[in-house]
């Protein structure tokens, strides 16, 4: 890169940054030329920390540069776009800070709602009860967790969209709290199965978990799994076994809060169990950041022609009434296998009112040679609505965020 | 060819202590009471059956004997009263009839059509009649009601039984030796359990014990609603007791409301869990109450078609949708004394003729009301009863319906089942 665009993009910057800032960037872009790779790299990772306000001008920069640093310059660009993107669907988690001394519960809660974005249900919350908690920027699940525990007189619960109490006695149930994530462990249940006249007993075991998050954090899809299950004498139960149970999947509305997961492994201690060595749990959340589309015309009532994009084609081979619902026969193809399966929200069916009817399928065959054939089925669309267009929304780019939740000597009294 | 399976089911224990009609009333009360005091079931309750039998002169010795006995005799004494009260509610119930077949040189199909040919069962052999090469097998029962020879017959034939809509559904093979129990037109088969811990973290563990329970019953005396099931004595081998403690009797009284954990002829007796070291439990008895029709407004349609209406009483039904194809008709109930949504809680019965069938096993299913009607849809399935073993050439086209009939159960009784199962193995 020329030395001479570097000073010409520094001069555009003057007038945007204050002088630190500006002088900050104007190294970073310098030092991306540095002979030295470690100097190179820091400098782009550097630059990748900027926000959106600084890519017109990372462009800029990047249309004037050598081949080399223009690379550097878009992966940069890229990191900041990814980053944008994951921030409106995994938003930083709510810092709460207060100092209340022998203060109502239910006030404390309401300034704990008035620093988050989460709304929180106080209708259960004791009028009598009293707190003295100090925090100071301490994010919004460790911050509820913190005040239940120091009141000692409700559990914190969740609902579709909001955080909730139950008035009980406070105890930390097994569990994991991070940042951004609050993952419980609320109910273990061990069965014994059997049938008369067979000699074979069968023994499962199911976890109840549940999965908070802040609301504004849209997980696309959620899934969950147990990993590891030892026993009160320390037989590995999945290791005996030697497989894994296949990960339970859903797709949260956009404005919940919580998922319960129930886990389950059809092998367990048994009933008579008093403990369970170690359970090792596994969620993981993903955040499309970016999708692949395609739009089918089916303004006029006839089939529309089949529609592309580089990702994958779309071609709708019916679409009836029968009843009160609109069926359709969907047939995807796909060049490579997709990076997130399509489900339901993936297919809406716009009127021209742009109300949006998100899909059923209601048989989805395994897929072949990269090619699935999708029933479905839009059971809201009032009868002689004017339609518009198909919309085909798949991920390409996925965010994961992974939770392991490693419990020991849980106790099973 | 399939080893020959032999059954034997040597019912050498007839009425109690050899009843004869010429005996005085008491000497036959105090003979059959003394059988309710017999370890073996068969012999409990063919008294009790005998007890019943001894008619409404009877009721005042039994009440008195009822008020001496404890436990199980009460239990079964109070039962042969409620038989003797409650027939004269049910005249058409039918009679327990008894059967005796013993055969070392037939097939299950052909000993299944002797058996209805014996007893009038509605058994429909559809299912087996592909079955090629059908063992020879032996069966000896004596005195059995049709139930117990059904089940003997299967048994030794490798045949399951299970009620679908109210008829017998038969299939070939994997016939599980369950604990049975019989009475009169019922039987009881336990299938599964299950012992669960439920640790919540927040209170206590809470551990449970259930057990399946389904009823099997001669299409002839079909219920039209279970109620609760109640288990009165459950002791495992370690001397535990497993009926729980009573239900909060402001909650619900126990036999008074419908069973939340029927399903269709399944059940589930819930009961406290044994102890770690039992091995069996060894006795599980207690009482199923079913509710039998005993008035019933019909409307009939000869020759069904869609727009059909026909009215019983103060009841319209109107044929709505006629599928003969895919076997089910919609019709739209309504009445001139009642809202669609008390209809909704009324017990429907419906009965489908198909032209050149015997029968056809039907179920109504509710669906919706609407401010003026109760939608209900008949779905049917064509039954031979009177076939020889032998499968019948392919019917084609749609079935051609001759009568349809939709009942609404308008007034009902309620009978006790007993139920008394043994030394069932837990390990």
């Amino acid at each position: 890169m020329k030395r001479a665009a570097f000073v010409l993009i520094a001069m555009l910057l003057a007038g945007l940054a204050p002088a630190q800032e500006d002088r900050r960037l104007k190294d970073l872009l310098q030092k991306l030329e540095d002979e030295s790779i470690a100097v190179r790299s820091s400098a782009a990772s550097g630059l990748a920390t900027y926000g959106k306000s600084a890519i017109p001008l990372l462009r800029r920069a990047a249309s004037e540069s050598g081949s080399e640093t223009r690379d550097r310059l878009a992966e940069v660009i890229r990191k900041i776009e990814e980053r944008e993107r994951l921030s409106a669907l995994l938003p930083p988690a709510s810092l709460i800070t207060l100092d209340a001394r022998n203060k109502p519960l239910r006030e404390v809660f309401q300034r704990v709602a008035r620093q988050s974005r989460t709304p929180i249900d106080l209708t259960d919350v004791p009028e009598d009860a009293l707190v003295t908690v100090a925090l100071d920027r301490v994010p919004f699940w460790r911050a509820v967790e913190e005040i239940c525990r120091a009141s000692g007189k409700v559990m914190a619960t969740t609902e579709s969209g909001h955080l909730g109490f139950s008035a009980e006695p406070y105890m930390a149930l097994p569990g994991k709290t991070t940042e951004q994530f609050r993952a419980t462990l609320q109910r273990i249940e061990l069965s014994s199965n059997g049938t008369f006249g067979q000699p074979d007993r069968f023994e499962s075991f199911n976890a109840v978990f549940h999965l908070c998050w802040e609301k504004g954090v849209r997980p696309w899809r959620v899934s969950g799994r147990i990993l590891g299950l030892v026993d009160e004498t320390g037989v590995d139960l999945i290791a005996l076994a030697g497989d894994t149970e296949t990960p339970v999947q859903t797709s949260p509305a956009p404005d919940s809060v919580h998922r319960e997961f129930q886990l389950t492994y059809p092998r367990g201690p048994g009933p008579q169990a008093v403990r369970i060595g170690r359970l090792l749990v596994e969620f993981e959340l993903e955040f499309p950041l970016r999708y692949a589309e395609v739009r089918l015309d089916v303004a006029d009532g006839r089939m529309p022609a089949p529609g592309e994009c580089p990702e994958f084609t779309a071609r709708l081979n019916r679409l009836e009434r029968q009843e009160a619902s609109l069926l359709a026969t969907l047939t995807l193809g796909f060049g490579a296998p997709p990076e997130s399966e399509v489900l339901p929200e993936s297919i809406i069916l716009r009127d021209h009112k742009g109300v949006d009817h998100v899909a059923i399928i209601t048989d989805a065959p395994p897929p072949a040679e990269n090619e699935a054939v999708l029933q479905l089925a839009f059971p809201d669309v009032p009868e002689g609505e004017a339609l518009k267009e198909l919309v085909i929304r798949i991920p390409v780019e996925v965010h994961r965020e992974r939770l392991e939740i490693d419990l020991k000597d849980i106790p099973l009294k | 060819m399939r080893p020959v399976a032999a059954v034997l089911l040597l019912l050498g224990i007839g009425l109690p202590a050899s009843a004869g009609p010429q005996e005085a009333l008491p000497d036959r009360l105090s003979a059959a009471c003394r059988d309710l005091e017999s370890g073996d079931s068969r012999r409990v309750f063919a008294a009790v059956q005998a007890i019943a039998q001894l008619g409404g002169a009877a009721l005042p010795s039994i009440e008195a004997r009822t008020k001496e006995s404890k436990g199980r005799v009460r239990d079964y004494l109070e039962l042969a009263a409620e038989e003797i009260r409650i027939a004269p509610h049910l005249p058409a119930f039918p009679a327990v009839r008894k059967v005796t077949m013993k055969s070392a040189d037939k097939n299950v199909v052909e000993l299944l059509s002797d058996l209805r040919a014996k007893t009038g069962a509605a058994i429909s052999l559809e299912n087996l009649l592909d079955e090629e090469n059908l063992p020879e097998i032996t069966v000896d029962v004596k005195d059995a009601t049709m139930l117990e020879a059904f089940d003997a017959i299967c048994h030794a034939g490798n045949v399951t039984v299970s009620m679908e809509n109210g008829q017998f559904e038969l299939y070939t093979g994997a016939y599980v030796d369950l604990p049975r129990f019989f009475f009169g037109h019922y039987f009881f088969r336990l299938s599964e359990f299950e012992v669960k811990k439920t640790v919540t973290f927040r209170k206590p563990s809470a551990q449970s014990f259930t057990i399946q329970m389904e009823t099997v019953w001669d299409p002839a005396a079909a219920p039209s609603r279970f109620k609760s099931v109640r288990v009165v004595e459950a002791l495992d081998d370690r001397g535990r007791s497993l009926v729980l403690p009573p239900a909060d009797p402001a909650v619900a009284a126990p036999g008074d409301e419908d069973d939340p954990d029927a399903e269709g002829s399944h059940t589930f007796l819930r009961l406290v869990p044994p102890s770690p070291a039992a091995t069996k439990i060894t006795v599980l008895r207690g009482f199923s109450t079913i509710v039998l029709p005993k008035g019933r407004a019909t409307t009939k349609f000869a020759a069904p078609a869609a727009g059909q209406t026909a009215t019983s009483g103060e009841f319209e039904a109107r044929i709505r949708d006629l599928d003969a194809e895919h076997h089910f008709l919609t019709i739209e109930l309504s009445s001139k004394k009642q809202s669609p949504e008390v209809l909704n809680k009324l017990g429907l019965m419906g009965a489908v003729s198909v032209k050149g069938w015997d029968a056809a096993r039907t179920a109504v299913t509710k669906t919706s009301w609407n401010e003026s009607a109760l939608e209900v849809t008949v779905t049917f399935e064509p039954m031979r009863l009177k076939d020889q073993p032998i499968r019948p050439p392919e019917e084609n086209g749609a079935p051609v319906l001759e009568r349809v009939d939709l009942s609404v159960v308008t007034s009902t009784q309620e009978k006790r089942i007993p139920f008394e199962f043994r030394d069932l193995k837990l390990k």
